[in-house]
């Protein structure tokens, strides 16, 4: 009798607190996890994701863990399960987002957390906002015409920055996002990913756009540089190559001292809060982009 | 009886992107599709109606509106003869205009 070799499989522990906008700190931890889970697929493993002790899942973290897996799902069918979390709430969560059921895991939960329910959660491959559309009327109900509209244009423009510039023409423009409006905390929290060409890619693919003078500046400053450039950051030589989307977010953000947004791309990123620009170098790059936004509707605007 | 084009009505409450490869909501084909018809079937005053609309990004409001100057050759002087145009806000009216002026100008179009 013909004895077969035992499946190997690979249990990799999700974080206890699924995160990566932060700091150096908690990327650390985040890169750490879906490196572990890129290095087993790549040698052949089967993996099975253990969120037993996950504990919390942080909008930016899921994002950019649902963009890895479908991925993973598409280049590795078959390879990927997961194990239930024991934590209710995040039960709940991975299970709306579609996580668990993407890894052939039932539904086991009604769905009723108020931290849960109150997420609106979308992807699409194109420029159509209508999925949106009850988001951007809780957004409508909670602010005023002015600032939802504002904040529907901005959407709008960067799902077109998306599908303009992320991605080639042959290739659908995914992207998903998760938002929110907290009634409590008078805040609307928006974070858009997609798997496309990096910010800094897409600027460096069109070298024609500056002069060298400017593009050695650029270069010499890295993604980050790059990025605060496509943004339009104070500070930053500005170019709006990558369409209006980002200045305009920027601009957006400005307003009011209490709103965030912060641009991760490649292995740079930029960010506002409290009115002042910042940007920095990432260890592990970002697939695509990450755009984390806060926006406070108390304030005027 | 102004002939009206209710844009949350009659084409989306979620208008998007500039062409139409860029989704099924976008600036080219409200341009092609209503604006276009509407300038050529008569020559008396219409209104684009933009209430509630949720998304008046820029590149839809450029794509449809600049378009006619760039892609059908009107000229901003004769849309504004011809398009009463409302919004929820003013501000967007005037976004509509300036991109119809700017299109003028960089197509020497008057």
């Amino acid at each position: 009798m013909q004895h077969l070799a035992p499946i190997a499989v690979a249990v990799v522990k999700a974080p206890h607190r699924l995160i990566f906008h932060g700091t150096g700190d908690t990327r650390q931890v985040f890169d750490a996890f879906i490196r572990s889970v890129n290095r087993a697929l790549a040698s052949g493993r089967f993996v099975r994701l253990d969120f037993s002790k996950t504990a919390r899942l942080f909008p930016c973290g899921l994002l950019l863990f649902i963009g890895w897996l479908d991925d993973w799902l598409e280049q590795y069918p078959g390879k990927l399960t997961c194990t239930y979390p024991d934590d209710d709430l995040v039960e709940q969560m991975l299970q709306s987002a579609g996580v668990l059921g993407r890894l052939g895991l039932s539904s086991r939960k009604n769905v009723t957390h108020n931290d849960v329910t109150r997420w609106h959660q979308f992807e699409g491959d194109r420029v159509d906002a209508t999925p949106i559309e009850p988001f951007l009327e809780a957004v409508r109900a909670a602010t005023s015409v002015e600032w939802q509209l504002g904040l529907g244009g901005c959407i709008s423009e960067a799902l077109t920055n998306v599908k303009k510039h992320a991605y080639s023409e042959a290739t659908p423009g995914h992207w998903w996002m998760f938002a929110t409006v907290n009634l409590e905390r008078k805040q609307v929290f928006v974070a858009m990913h997609d798997h496309g060409d990096s910010i800094p890619g897409t600027l460096l693919a069109k070298p024609d756009l500056f002069d060298q003078v400017t593009l050695r500046k650029l270069r010499r400053g890295g993604d980050c540089e790059l990025i605060s450039a496509a943004a339009g950051g104070r500070t930053s030589t500005k170019l709006y190559y990558r369409g209006k989307g980002l200045p305009e977010m920027v601009e957006f953000t400005s307003r009011n001292a209490a709103n965030a947004l912060a641009i991760y791309s490649r292995h740079g990123y930029f960010q506002q809060r409290g009115g002042v620009d910042g940007k920095g170098t990432l260890v592990d790059p970002v697939k695509g982009t990450l755009v984390i936004w806060t926006l406070n509707f108390e304030a005027k605007l | 009886m102004t002939t009206a084009i209710v844009v949350a009505q009659q084409f989306s409450r979620s208008p998007g992107g500039r062409t139409r490869d860029d989704g099924p909501y976008s600036g080219e084909r409200f341009r092609e599709e209503f604006l276009v018809p509407a300038l050529k079937g008569t020559d008396s005053k219409f209104e684009v109606d933009l209430r509630g609309a949720l998304t008046l990004g820029s590149s839809f409001l450029d794509e449809a509106f600049g378009g006619l100057v760039r892609v059908h050759r009107y000229a901003p002087r004769d849309l504004k003869r011809r398009m009463d145009v409302h919004a929820d806000l003013d501000m967007y009216v005037s976004k509509v205009w300036g991109y119809v002026d700017e299109a003028g100008r960089k197509e020497h179009v008057s």
